[in-house]
């Protein structure tokens, strides 16, 4: 029967000729490959349990009073919205835990996406013909990020109007387009009412679909140009060493499918994330200190309080403080990213096709920035909780601003020269030992096949 | 009400850190009499703040500032600190309770008369009540938990964990420190003092707390345990043959 149906499909479709280069496909075997495929496993886990979600949650800014469950709530006015998330945490049957895996989830998928574009980062994948991949590939990142800002500011708590908050003001700063903009996108001064449902549009249809679209092509693009490999034996540029699609490689996978969810599943069965009945519905007129975005925004809200208080003026036009910091640091991030590929082929001079992967200690200068940068943003993310670092280490905030801007500096700085010498050194040893197994084989071959008494002792 | 509270359902796996009660240095020792208020006035506070509350080079007057506030300095351990200038935080209380009132009935005559030590009765606070005027009134500079935070001007807004209810209408009353006095009903006072006490164990659903500090702990959780986790699975299925 299921040969029968094969053949029906194969006469209509022909797909037995795809299938079955399908399933012979090869994927090369290194376990840092699966990075992304870990990526794509949260961001599965994030449509179930958002689907879950939508039965319950109420994108209405109505005002409301709540009547559940939660004591010291009870007959507070709030919007619908903050009302339904509430209800989802303490009256719905695992309710709440659907909400923290998808929370949970959210964390892990931004978390993992950058820990992936870290292993093509250093690895070089991103060289031609791989450059339209990476593109799409950072597209997705900031796709990920807009779409993790757009579900944490959904429930209408006090943390998540802040943010949004914030987003207005950052958007009115950008010159000559700023109002129009934030007007666009809220449908009114902040806080408008439409905001809630039109964020609930973008978080569960345009940008989701957006990322499948991406995602989709992300695996085509990958699937046409074929997996990049380490260099080893029986490696070349034009071959791929590894295991086929099935079964070895479909049956890793779907392990790989059930430890994610494990994982997701415990993050969010037994630790606790965004407490909204205890942040309190939001008030505009309301603020409370330890505010702060998910980490994935951190480090634009960490460049935001950096920032000196600073407002130039250009040709009688002033650019607002939060222009700097809220669009130039996202801007020029995003911007960099996205031209690395072609930044380094013009640098290098280097436009061959690359399929062979570097190791990051031969490429000491792109590992070198690599690792400046991502100090660069580990600090920023680090000054958006400036005011918890200060609190908790029992220092003065502006002690702790300050720090944090010299490190700014310096840190990258230092970084970028120990890690240029540390990769150094790890080639120059191996160069070393080379060049003494190489000794070792010319004096055996010297001796004849009876001399090996006066071989230099290997360490 | 507050035996609802008083039984909170503690779902946290992980140990959420612990509190810190300093409730038992209210007791006083019933058996010696207790040292007069002018006595006690005189060897631990008029050294710096003079005789008569005047002030001194090494401290502040007192005449303006009420019975309230004394109280709650003293209650709160910020007062006597050991060297003139000390930091002013959250210790161990020198006094007794017994103590505490003769000193601010030996204090009375020179010090101003309002705001006094006020009457409250946290249980019978209205909890939601509370909670609106909390987030509304406290949580900018006491945190939305109640861990306190720090201020833009190198203030340190303190922990209210450790805070009594009698502490909390004092402070309110009479705003200490840098903090500004609000005008409040003793019904909504009750109240606040209510949903301080219930944020001490706040009905905690969906596991452990990370400590009520919000995205930043939540974001390091990510990256340590969940990120970690992922990274040994990967690291384990990918090498096996």
């Amino acid at each position: 029967m299921p040969h029968r149906l094969g053949r029906w499909m194969d006469e209509r479709l022909g797909t037995t000729k795809f299938g079955r280069s399908a399933l012979n496909k090869v994927f090369p075997d290194h376990w840092s490959f699966i990075l992304g495929e870990v990526a794509m496993y949260c961001l599965v886990i994030l449509i179930l349990t958002g689907v879950f979600l939508t039965f319950f949650f109420d994108p209405s800014t109505e005002e409301v009073v709540y009547e559940g469950s939660y004591e010291p709530l009870r007959g507070v006015h709030m919007t619908a919205a903050y009302r339904s998330v509430v209800e989802l945490s303490w009256d719905i049957r695992a309710g709440l835990v659907m909400r923290q895996i998808h929370h949970w989830a959210a964390l892990l998928l931004a978390a993992t996406v950058v820990v992936h574009l870290c292993r093509v980062f250093f690895t070089g994948a991103f060289r031609r013909p791989r450059e339209i991949n990476w593109m799409v590939g950072v597209t997705l990142l900031v796709l990920v990020v807009g779409n993790g800002f757009t579900g944490y500011s959904l429930p209408d708590d006090l943390l998540s109007g802040t943010g949004l908050h914030i987003a207005y003001a950052v958007i009115l700063s950008i010159p000559f387009l700023g109002p129009w903009m934030a007007f666009l996108l809220f449908g009114g001064e902040f806080p408008a009412e439409a905001i809630i449902s039109r964020l609930y549009v973008m978080h569960i249809l345009l940008i989701p679909a957006a990322i499948i679209g991406l995602l989709a092509a992300h695996l085509a693009i990958l699937w046409r140009q074929k997996h990049t490999q380490f260099p080893g034996p029986r490696r070349r540029e034009n071959n791929v060493v590894g295991s086929y699609l099935w079964p070895s490689y479909a049956a890793k996978s779907l392990g790989l499918f059930f430890f994610v969810s494990a994982v997701l599943a415990a993050l969010g069965g037994l630790a606790q994330i965004n407490p909204v009945w205890l942040y309190g519905p939001f008030r505009p007129d309301i603020v409370t200190t330890a505010a702060q975005p998910d980490w994935y925004v951190g480090w634009l809200e960490g460049a935001l309080r950096l920032f000196p208080a600073w407002e130039p003026s250009v040709f009688g036009v002033t650019l607002p403080n939060a222009f700097f910091p809220g669009v130039l640091v996202p801007g020029l991030t995003f911007g960099l990213l996205y031209a690395w590929p072609f930044l380094e082929a013009k640098v290098t001079g280097d436009r061959q096709e690359h399929h062979l992967l570097d190791r990051a200690r031969d490429r000491p200068v792109r590992t070198a920035i690599g690792a400046a940068v991502l100090s660069f943003y580990l600090v920023l993310t680090l000054a958006g909780g400036q005011d918890i670092i200060a609190q908790k280490l029992n220092l003065s905030i502006s002690g702790v601003v300050w720090t944090l801007r010299a490190l700014l500096v310096v840190l990258p700085l230092g970084v970028a020269l120990l890690t240029r010498h540390v990769c150094q050194d790890l080639a120059g040893e191996e160069r070393l030992e080379h060049e003494k197994e190489e000794a070792r084989r010319m004096l055996l071959a010297g001796d004849g096949a009876g001399g090996g008494h006066n071989l230099p002792a290997g360490n | 009400m507050l035996a609802a509270l008083a039984m909170p359902v503690l779902l946290a796996v992980v140990a959420t850190p612990a509190l810190v009660h300093r409730s038992a240095a209210e007791a006083s020792a019933p058996s010696q009499p207790a040292p007069s208020g002018r006595f006690l006035y005189m060897r631990d506070c008029g050294v710096c703040h003079g005789e008569r509350g005047e002030g001194t080079p090494l401290g502040q007057p007192l005449i303006h500032i009420g019975p309230a506030e004394v109280d709650y300095t003293l209650s709160t351990g910020r007062m006597p600190v050991d060297e003139p200038g000390a930091e002013r935080r959250r210790r161990e209380p020198r006094y007794s309770r017994a103590e505490r009132a003769a000193i601010v009935d030996f204090m009375r005559p020179f010090i101003a008369p309002t705001p006094d030590i006020p009457h409250v009765d946290a249980s019978a606070g209205d909890v939601a009540e509370g909670a609106e005027l909390y987030l509304s009134q406290c949580a900018a500079c006491h945190q939305w938990a109640g861990e306190g935070g720090a201020l833009l001007g190198d203030i340190e807004s303190p922990s209210l964990k450790a805070s009594t209810p009698l502490q909390i209408a004092e402070a309110i009353h009479s705003g200490p420190l840098d903090m500004p006095a609000l005008v409040l009903t003793d019904e909504e006072v009750n109240a606040i003092a209510a949903y301080v006490l219930y944020l001490r164990e706040p009905e905690d659903r969906g596991g452990a707390g990370l400590w009520h500090f919000g995205p930043l702990p939540e974001g390091a959780v990510a990256w340590v345990f969940g990120l970690g986790a992922l990274l040994i699975v990967c690291r384990w299925i990918g090498t096996r043959e």
